[in-house]
């Protein structure tokens, strides 16, 4: 089990930050690399996010997830966000508090490496269509409409092997909301970017 | 809750998740965020989707280099960014490491005027920049994608190797290059030499025909090009699997490129 370190970089110890670059920037890097169309764009989304993750260090909770899973939203939301800031398309607002997002994770202790692996196998047992689709929405924040025009299907049969995908994943995850929900408020979904 | 409210409510809940939701759903979508419950279950759904996104790919193996300047300068955001905000906590930060810094007294931030804001800060800026200097040397020095090219060549990588040549376009000018793909790591090199310098309100997008795949031909992202002729090698890595790459073609687009190429402008083509 690896010790989580946005307890003490909130707490103040710079020391942890080296560490935590050290486990998280190769996975950060990544999934803006795949979001983002080159390589100078990725970087400065990732220094947009390891700046969102400073802000909410002091919010993480170990109970409620794992480092890496907080790490993780937190990045593929700046980053959904970005594009669709770049791209013109409306956006979700950010939910405030990454803190309450994490339900309540079985696998608490795994690193990321393990928790890839697990979600790698459960990528695995979904459909192809289902794994293709997914992929695009989630490794590229491709929009419903470019998966269409992209892989070749109807928009209704895009969406409907996302969400079978997507619910299917959460079922082999094991993923379960934490008892009693989340407290605070999710801001209204209606439109315009953050 | 009936089935098909269930249903209803999976569906809109991954939409949300995804961030496909649009018109009447986000506004329903909205309507059961007001229930602490569906939050929670809304919550657990996003979390899937980014647990999955790990699963998406490694971090790329290519960029050791890259990232290893990137964290130097995440390093220097982090130390500017707890300098200037102090301890989210509101105390003072505390540096342990390369850089040390003195604590400023305590007391003395809260009654000084802005110029000693900047006294208290600055050991901080200063830590920060030479963090910076320290590893200087690897911000110029970066191992270019030509050194990475080499290392994949003398690799044990299943490779595919082809010459580029220019396409039916015109705006192409006279360009060459070569392509190296290695098919069991999903990436390679294209080097390319002639391609004309753009406007600002276009880009040259790199794509993959795949011979195992229906469709068009995968994405295989903009390339980033110096305004300096010249060779330039540049990392190639494809949006979706490659089983059998059977081309690689490079279309003219607009700058922020596009999902599917119209092909009006093929400007070269490398086959295997």
């Amino acid at each position: 089990m690896t010790q989580a370190l946005l307890t003490q970089i909130a707490s103040g110890d710079m020391a942890a930050v080296g560490e935590f670059l050290r486990r998280h920037t190769a996975l950060v890097f990544g999934q803006a690399r795949r979001f983002c169309r080159n390589t100078q764009d990725a970087e400065d989304a990732v220094q947009d996010i390891f700046l969102e993750i400073w802000r909410s260090a002091g919010r993480y909770d170990p109970a409620q997830g794992s480092e890496v899973t907080f790490v993780a939203t937190i990045a593929r939301r700046r980053l959904v966000d970005r594009l669709r800031r770049q791209t013109n398309r409306p956006a979700p607002d950010l939910l405030e508090d990454p803190g309450l997002l994490p339900a309540k994770v079985e696998t608490d202790s795994v690193d990321m490496r393990d928790e890839a692996a697990l979600a790698r196998e459960a990528m695995q047992k979904l459909r192809p269509e289902q794994r293709e689709v997914l992929e695009l929405a989630l490794g590229h924040g491709r929009s419903h409409q470019e998966i269409a025009a992209s892989v070749g299907i109807p928009l209704g049969t895009v969406k409907s092997h996302a969400r079978r995908g997507l619910i299917r994943l959460r079922q082999m995850l094991g993923v379960e909301p934490a008892e009693g929900g989340l407290p605070g408020g999710r801001p209204a979904s209606g439109g315009g970017a953050s | 809750m009936n089935d098909h409210v269930l249903t209803r409510r999976e569906e809109l809940l991954a939409d949300g998740a995804l961030d496909w939701l649009e018109g009447g759903d986000a506004t329903a979508f909205d309507a059961l965020l007001r229930d602490a419950a569906v939050r929670a279950d809304f919550a657990a759904i996003e979390r899937t989707a980014a647990v999955a996104s790990l699963a998406l790919g490694e971090p790329p193996a290519a960029v050791p280099a890259d990232l290893v300047r990137l964290t130097a300068k995440l390093q220097a955001d982090a130390l500017a960014f707890f300098a200037g905000r102090g301890r989210p906590d509101g105390s003072a930060p505390r540096l342990v490491g390369p850089a040390p810094a003195p604590e400023p007294p305590m007391g003395q931030a809260q009654a000084t005027p802005p110029s000693h804001h900047v006294l208290r800060v600055l050991p901080w800026l200063l830590a920060a920049a030479s963090l910076l200097i320290l590893l200087w040397p690897q911000f110029v020095g970066q191992p270019a994608p030509a050194v990475a090219r080499a290392a994949l060549l003398k690799s044990d990588a299943m490779l595919v190797q082809c010459d580029l040549q220019p396409g039916p376009s015109p705006r192409g000018g006279e360009v060459t290059g070569d392509v190296v793909w290695a098919a069991d790591r999903q990436e390679g090199f294209l080097r390319l030499r002639g391609l004309p310098p753009l406007d600002p309100g276009h880009r040259y997008q790199l794509w993959i025909v795949d011979a195992t795949r229906e469709g068009p031909p995968v994405d295989g992202g903009l390339l980033d090009l110096p305004p300096s002729p010249g060779e330039v090698v540049v990392h190639v890595a494809s949006r979706l699997p490659v089983q059998k790459a059977a081309a690689f073609v490079i279309t003219l687009e607009d700058a922020k490129g596009v999902v599917v190429s119209q092909r009006e402008h093929v400007v070269a083509i490398a086959k295997p």
